[in-house]
């Protein structure tokens, strides 16, 4: 297994205590990510994905809806790659939460490495329009 | 105005096509038993034994029964009341929208209503396999409801109102995913005296914005 530390800095949406930052279906979210794995890490990509998927009683529904490469090459061991992204949101599925079935919304980073395990890191959003 | 349909489904025409055989084969399996049963009787005298098989056969019928009940219930309630035309005002419903519900049944027989019952539910539906089996499994949350108060009705009245309601803030749009759905229903329930409940159910669009 190998060892990745992901940082994530993500600007705008709305931010309220103990909860993920809201953001607005249609808008966009950008910031940063910062990869320090501890060794050399020749990866295929470093991939951004905009994603959701459904948790709770039902099989799993999932779609990305955006994805960018953010680096292709050698990663040095040791030292932080950070690494901008800007995805534009949907309008829908808004992010729920209810009895049987909740939608969830993250921003994935994922390591394709060759023949090993990818390491990820998810940083979960809501999609939601203010309400009042 | 936006005429309202039921949601789409097989559901209990499926259910009583199926209960048709089932019944036929269990009432034959059960006949043939008792017949196997009494010759047993004649020849050796009677033991309890001898009833084993054409009792194992009555749950079955009863389970048929009980089938062929539930898939034609619909069908009997519809013999006294119509299928009832319900639409809305507005053509897209978005989230935090008001709207005005129109209702018109006609009655084809004298009917005593107790009561009508309307519902504005969310319906969650999720489906999920283990092994080979494949569950879906409902959740409804009430939003609104409200009840038209009984009276007797003379073959040829008509029930029509109209009447506002509104899809909650906070509430979630339509979704429908490969194995889990959010639907918004308005669900209706004529309580006729000495009669099978009617109930019918529309489904609501729920567009992803917030109205203004």
């Amino acid at each position: 297994m190998t060892n990745v530390d992901f940082q994530w800095n993500v600007q705008g949406g709305e931010a309220s205590a103990g909860r993920a930052a809201r953001f607005d279906p249609g808008s966009t979210v950008e910031g940063t990510v910062t990869v320090t794995p501890q060794a050399d890490l020749n990866c295929n990509g470093i991939k951004i994905r905009l994603e959701w998927h459904t948790e709770g009683r039902g099989d799993r529904d999932r779609k990305s809806v955006d994805e960018m490469v953010a680096f292709q090459g050698v990663l040095a061991g040791g030292q932080p790659a950070v690494f901008p992204f800007r995805l534009t949101l949907p309008d829908q599925p808004w992010s729920y939460t209810g009895f049987y079935i909740n939608i969830l919304w993250e921003i994935v980073a994922d390591i394709d490495l060759p023949l090993a395990i990818n390491p990820k890191s998810h940083f979960p959003i809501l999609l939601r329009p203010r309400a009042a | 105005m936006n005429a309202l349909k039921p949601p789409a489904g097989a559901g209990r025409g499926c259910l009583f096509l199926f209960a048709i055989p089932w019944t036929l084969i269990a009432c034959f399996w059960t006949a043939a038993a008792l017949l196997g049963a009494v010759s047993m009787v004649r020849e050796n005298g009677f033991t309890v034994w001898t009833l084993a098989f054409p009792l194992f056969g009555l749950p079955f019928i009863a389970i048929g029964v009980g089938m062929l009940w539930y898939g034609i219930l619909p069908w009997i309630a519809g013999l006294r009341v119509s299928k009832p035309e319900v639409s809305i005002n507005n053509t897209s419903v978005k989230v935090g929208d008001s709207f005005t519900i129109s209702y018109s049944q006609t009655f084809k027989h004298r009917a005593e209503v107790k009561g009508v019952k309307f519902s504005l539910l969310v319906r969650e539906t999720a489906r999920y396999q283990s092994g080979s089996n494949t569950t879906t499994v409902h959740h409804d949350e009430t939003a609104a409801e409200f009840d038209y108060p009984g009276q007797s009705y003379e073959t040829g009245d008509v029930l029509a109102f109209s009447r506002s309601m509104e899809i909650p803030r906070d509430g979630m749009h339509t979704f429908q995913g490969a194995h889990n759905s959010i639907a918004w229903l308005l669900q209706v329930k004529v309580d006729v005296a000495g009669w099978p409940d009617y109930r019918e159910e529309f489904e609501i669009q729920v567009e992803p914005a917030i109205a203004r």
